[in-house]
């Protein structure tokens, strides 16, 4: 990724260089997920729980919000209150 | 949006195809997948380092504003730590790595499945997702009761692009380079974060 970075700092003086290679991180994200959803559809214990898998998920994102809301608003009284 | 239904499209594609009687294990999908994955990386690092909007934001950046990715590190890892006190289905590390995908599905999951698994990714994936949806659907709620660096902090990577709009609307557009600097940060940190979290437990 920091190679990446810094050759495509340099090569970002050629046109359309950056969408280019945006379109073609998205196209590999495809095949990465495709190759995930092998993984998956060929795993018969995955395939069995799906909905206990489904309810974890949930409670997890619930979790990582509630903590983040919970403390951007201690350092938003703190850091940013006068701001606004 | 596109692209998510793309993503959803491929991924049921491939869980589709799992189910047609092949010969699947001659494919060695594991190595695909890291070679594959590497090569992700390279292009991940080639956008960042060709976008013209990067190096704008990062000179009207102001050190404090480095707080807001500080905050959802630590809030995210809050709530992680949390649940890991309430629940046991899931191993420590594996709930902090799928909380490190700071709400970047596609990267996360496909950086667990080579560390832990199929079964963890799948959770990373949809936790992830979820955590995108739940920012769109309830912004207005968390930046009401929470502050206005509350919705950036809930959108975690994806304050960037697509939770942008929503965080502007409804936080004001002073936020805005904020939000993207939040996005840009957690992005960049979200291989490293789950590398570390693996190596480390």
């Amino acid at each position: 990724m920091v190679i990446g970075a810094g050759f495509g700092f340099v090569l970002s003086n050629f046109r359309n260089f950056n969408s280019i290679s945006e379109k073609s991180t998205s196209y590999i994200i495809y095949i990465l997920l495709f190759f995930m959803g092998l993984g998956v559809g060929t795993n018969k214990e995955i395939m069995d729980n799906f909905q206990s898998i489904g309810l974890q998920s949930l409670i997890i994102s619930l979790f990582s919000i509630a903590g983040s809301v919970v403390v951007s608003a201690i350092v938003f009284k703190i850091f940013f209150k006068n701001e606004s | 949006m596109k692209a998510s239904l793309a993503i959803a499209f491929f991924f049921v594609l491939g869980i589709l195809m799992g189910q047609v009687n092949l010969d699947w294990e001659n494919l060695y999908i594991p190595d695909l997948m890291q070679y594959t994955l590497y090569l992700l990386m390279l292009f991940v690092g080639l956008s960042f380092g060709s976008d013209p909007r990067i190096r704008d934001i990062l000179k009207s950046a102001k050190p404090r504003m480095l707080l807001i990715p500080l905050t959802t590190i630590v809030g995210t890892f809050a709530g992680i730590a949390l649940y890991n006190l309430l629940f046991s289905e899931i191993a420590p590390a594996d709930a902090f790595a799928i909380g490190a995908g700071f709400g970047y599905y596609s990267l996360s999951s496909i950086l667990i499945a080579e560390f832990s698994g199929s079964e963890i990714a799948i959770i990373a994936l949809l936790s992830n997702v979820i955590r995108e949806l739940l920012t769109l659907i309830f912004a207005p709620q968390i930046a009401k009761y929470f502050g206005k660096i509350a919705p950036i902090a809930s959108g975690g990577a994806t304050s960037m692009d697509t939770t942008l709009p929503v965080i502007v609307r409804v936080s004001g557009k002073e936020y805005l380079i904020m939000s993207l600097l939040n996005g840009i940060i957690l992005t960049i940190s979200v291989p490293f974060i789950i590398s570390f979290i693996y190596n480390t437990f």
